[in-house]
């Protein structure tokens, strides 16, 4: 697209955030963090207001960019009616995550299926309707500046961390779990399989990109193919995630 | 246009200014482990035990980095009376067997292939191939491009072929299904080539080590110069690691 400084940003700012994380539980993607039954690692006050400080210093930087990405009438142009996938399309191929939300599919597991508390966050629908580059663009928009919100809100908690130790509690026998969670590329889910003795028999993960790059090839129907960087990375895919 | 010179100035220079200086990273990270070998047994039995990795030898007294996921279970067991992780983010090693230590690391610039640093200390082309990994280590080597890390000054780049390469930066327990395509890759790369491995996957197998469907160490299938442990690895690790040993 050509309009590399918000890319340069950007990429900073991230890192700035997973060490955030990293703040938090010593690793930058948080491994380590959660344990079965809880956290390993408690928020303090010390920690909390490490966090508050530099979310501060940050939330501006990211407005600021966002706001330059968004004011670009040359961005606009190029992000306004590219890649369109329909609803209806998008339903069919089962997209999820902001990809799913641009192209107005509501599905959010923290709205959809909240735990813990997600129920008292009135995380909003953020779906779009053109389903274009656009649209995922403005979906990530909203919802950067929400996560940041939330984090704000959740760190103004005063609430005292119980960590759980590291002994690992037996695992109930011949069961079978699943688990959903929103991630920041949209639903991952775990299942995990236990033996007569508890053991892990079988354990898979799936990634949100497992659903969307059918979404991506959908966009990209009779199109050129100046358009597939563009939307490659609106749809923001993990290979890692996918096929490996 | 004036928005976009506004970003510029507020943005400022981000650059760190590694190798010269240390950049801090926060308390909790846990880099380089020290183990106090004068711990009581049973506080050591205690932490192999609990090791998920199966990365401490009891006997030696010692931890294996190359199967250790940093998670810091041992640490927080002991107390710090047994294994103790400092925040010293330079832990990569020339040699498989050094990523077996009491805390004492064999400087890396000495193990060095000095005939590399000829070849490459100049211009150091990489292609990085994710072999099944979780994306966190992939993640990690990404960044080095970005301002803050800023790899190009350096005269080291990612790049999009292994035709255009120098080596490969590989990544994940080498999954059967990038078998293949990780040795074409390899093949691909013109001769004299390097090969990095990255993260305790690509190490040892990681958490997937008994696994049929991985290859527990990238080392029984391609001769590796550069071994970079964590999980995954600090971008400074990784940082640290190219400039000792290319440099």
């Amino acid at each position: 697209m050509a309009f590399l400084p918000p890319a340069n940003y950007f990429g900073r700012i991230r890192g700035d955030f997973l060490n955030l994380m990293l703040l938090i539980c010593g690793n930058r993607f948080g491994k380590g963090l959660v344990r079965p039954g809880g956290v390993r690692f408690d928020l303090n006050d010390d920690v909390r207001k490490t966090l508050d400080n530099r979310l501060k210093e940050l939330k501006p930087q990211v407005k600021h960019v966002l706001d330059l990405l968004f004011s670009a009438s040359t961005v606009r142009a190029r992000f306004e009616d590219c890649g369109a996938v329909s609803n209806y399309d998008a339903e069919q191929l089962g997209l999820v995550g902001p990809a799913g939300r641009a192209s107005g599919i509501p599905y959010d597991v923290r709205r959809c299926f909240p735990t813990e508390h997600y129920l008292h966050l009135n995380i909003p629908e953020n779906k779009k309707t053109a389903g274009d580059v656009y649209s995922r663009a403005k979906v990530r928009y909203d919802e950067v500046l929400q996560s940041i919100h939330i984090i704000e809100s959740l760190i103004a908690l005063p609430v005292e961390t119980a960590c759980v130790d590291n002994t690992l509690n037996p695992l109930p026998p011949s069961s079978f779990v699943v688990t959903i969670n929103e991630a920041w590329r949209g639903e991952v889910s775990h299942a995990m399989i236990t033996d007569k003795n508890g053991k892990i028999l079988r354990y898979k993960v799936k990634d949100p990109s497992f659903h969307n790059w059918n979404g991506l090839a959908m966009s990209l129907r009779d199109t050129g193919i100046s358009d597939f960087p563009l939307n490659n990375k609106s749809f923001n895919l993990s290979y890692c995630g996918f096929d490996l | 246009m004036f928005t976009t010179l506004k970003n510029r100035f507020e943005q400022g220079y981000r650059t760190c200014n590694y190798p010269q200086e240390k950049p801090a990273v926060f308390s909790r990270y846990r880099g380089r482990p020290i183990v106090q070998k004068d711990a009581p047994p049973e506080v050591i039995q205690a932490c192999a035990a609990a090791c998920p990795q199966e990365a401490i030898d009891t006997s030696a007294k010692k931890i294996d980095m190359g199967r250790c996921i940093f998670c810091g279970t041992c640490e927080q067991i002991s107390q710090g009376r047994f294994v103790r992780f400092t925040g010293d983010f330079e832990i990569a090693t020339a040699q498989k067997d050094h990523l077996i230590t009491d805390g004492d690391l064999p400087a890396l610039a000495e193990h060095s292939k000095q005939h590399f640093k000829g070849l490459f200390g100049k211009s150091l082309q990489l292609r990085q191939v994710s072999a099944g990994g979780c994306n966190a280590c992939e993640a990690d080597l990404n960044v080095l491009a970005t301002p803050f890390f800023d790899l190009a000054r350096f005269g080291i780049n990612f790049v999009a072929s292994p035709r255009h390469s120098d080596g490969i930066v590989v990544t994940g327990p080498v999954s059967r299904n990038m078998r293949t395509a990780l040795l074409k890759t390899y093949e691909a790369i013109p001769e004299p080539k390097v090969v990095i491995a990255v993260g305790s996957c690509t190490l040892t197998g990681g958490p997937f080590v008994g696994s049929p469907e991985i290859t527990e160490g990238l080392d029984t299938i391609l001769p590796v110069d550069l071994f970079i442990p964590g999980c995954p690895p600090h971008p400074l690790t990784n940082l640290h690691a190219l400039l000792t040993f290319f440099k």
